[in-house]
């Protein structure tokens, strides 16, 4: 963003952002606070098991550390897809996009059975208030993988259909789009800290 | 800037040096990772003093996605220590008020 001065000399604002780009970190932070009271209502009731399963118990450590591999995995290969997309090079933003959806696919794959596992072990989403926001959480953040994967595979058809892929112009969707990859995964570090290992130390 | 037509944040190729930055960061993400799981898992450190160093690898972690692969830094370029530290900061606010209000 930028403003003339009183003297005609163009001043800067801080951050510099694109309009679009701007936009999106605006919807993000509305996203943010979604979370925010998401994470608040957990942290207010789980400690309220009514003798249902605890967190200690019932956390798995190793299926969410190969869930949250997976995840940082698709956000190494969403950067590898923008950097494709600045450079023009089709094929690779192609092959990158299909790896972070597949990446992404997989990480709602694992969430699915360890929601399964957890109906087997007697937590189901009435039993207690801890498990109602245990469920709303970490299923409202599945559902933004979801909402990820969709957009991601979106491009690639749109990269597939158009004889010049998405070309250097249309980079910022692929931007646009790894901004809100990247929100996922940092609200994923904040639930599987928060959720998952103060829930095993607890 | 031209509003109606949205232009890519970086508009020349990425360098190598870009490309190793990314790499170093995406590693340091997988060790910060680890060793939050293993801490836990393994049982590190005394219950007191896990949370706390869980708290810090996770607002690690964060900050670095937030300045590394989201690019929240001023126009120059630089990666901000504002943000980073803001980010920090806050996560040992928020934990601390939760601890005094709520998990007590």
């Amino acid at each position: 963003m930028e403003a003339s001065g009183e003297s005609g000399s163009v001043q800067r604002a801080p951050t510099a952002a694109d309009n679009a780009k701007f936009g999106i970190w605006v919807w993000l932070a509305s996203d943010c606070a979604l979370f925010a009271s998401l994470i608040a209502t957990y942290l207010s009731l789980h400690t309220s098991t009514a003798k249902g399963p605890v967190p200690g118990q019932l956390f798995d450590l190793s299926l969410t550390a190969l869930a949250t591999f997976v995840l940082l995995s698709s956000s190494v290969a969403m950067g590898l897809a923008v950097e494709a997309a600045q450079t023009g090079r089709r094929e690779a933003l192609r092959t990158w996009l299909a790896v972070t959806a597949l990446l992404g696919l997989c990480f709602v794959g694992l969430q699915a059975f360890e929601f399964t596992s957890y109906g087997h072990e007697g937590l189901h989403f009435a039993t207690s208030d801890f498990a109602s926001s245990f469920f709303v959480l970490v299923g409202f953040h599945g559902l933004h993988v979801s909402f990820g994967v969709a957009w991601l595979i979106g491009l690639l058809v749109l990269s597939l259909r158009r004889p010049d892929g998405l070309g250097r112009a249309a980079a910022w969707r692929v931007e646009a789009a790894s901004l809100y990859w990247y929100f996922v995964d940092v609200v994923w570090v904040v639930i599987f800290t928060v959720v998952y290992l103060m829930g095993k130390v607890r | 800037m031209d509003a109606a037509k949205p232009r890519s944040q970086d508009a020349a190729p990425h360098t190598t040096a870009d490309l190793q930055r990314h790499a170093l960061v995406a590693l340091a993400l997988a060790a910060l990772t680890a060793l939050a799981f293993l801490a836990v898992a393994r049982a590190l450190l005394p219950a007191g003093l896990l949370e706390p160093v869980i708290l810090i690898l996770a607002a690690a972690q964060i900050t670095l996605q937030v300045l590394y692969y989201m690019h929240l830094r001023w126009y120059t370029g630089t990666a901000s220590l504002f943000f980073g530290g803001a980010v920090v900061l806050a996560v040992f606010i928020s934990w601390s008020i939760w601890y005094l209000l709520i998990a007590r």
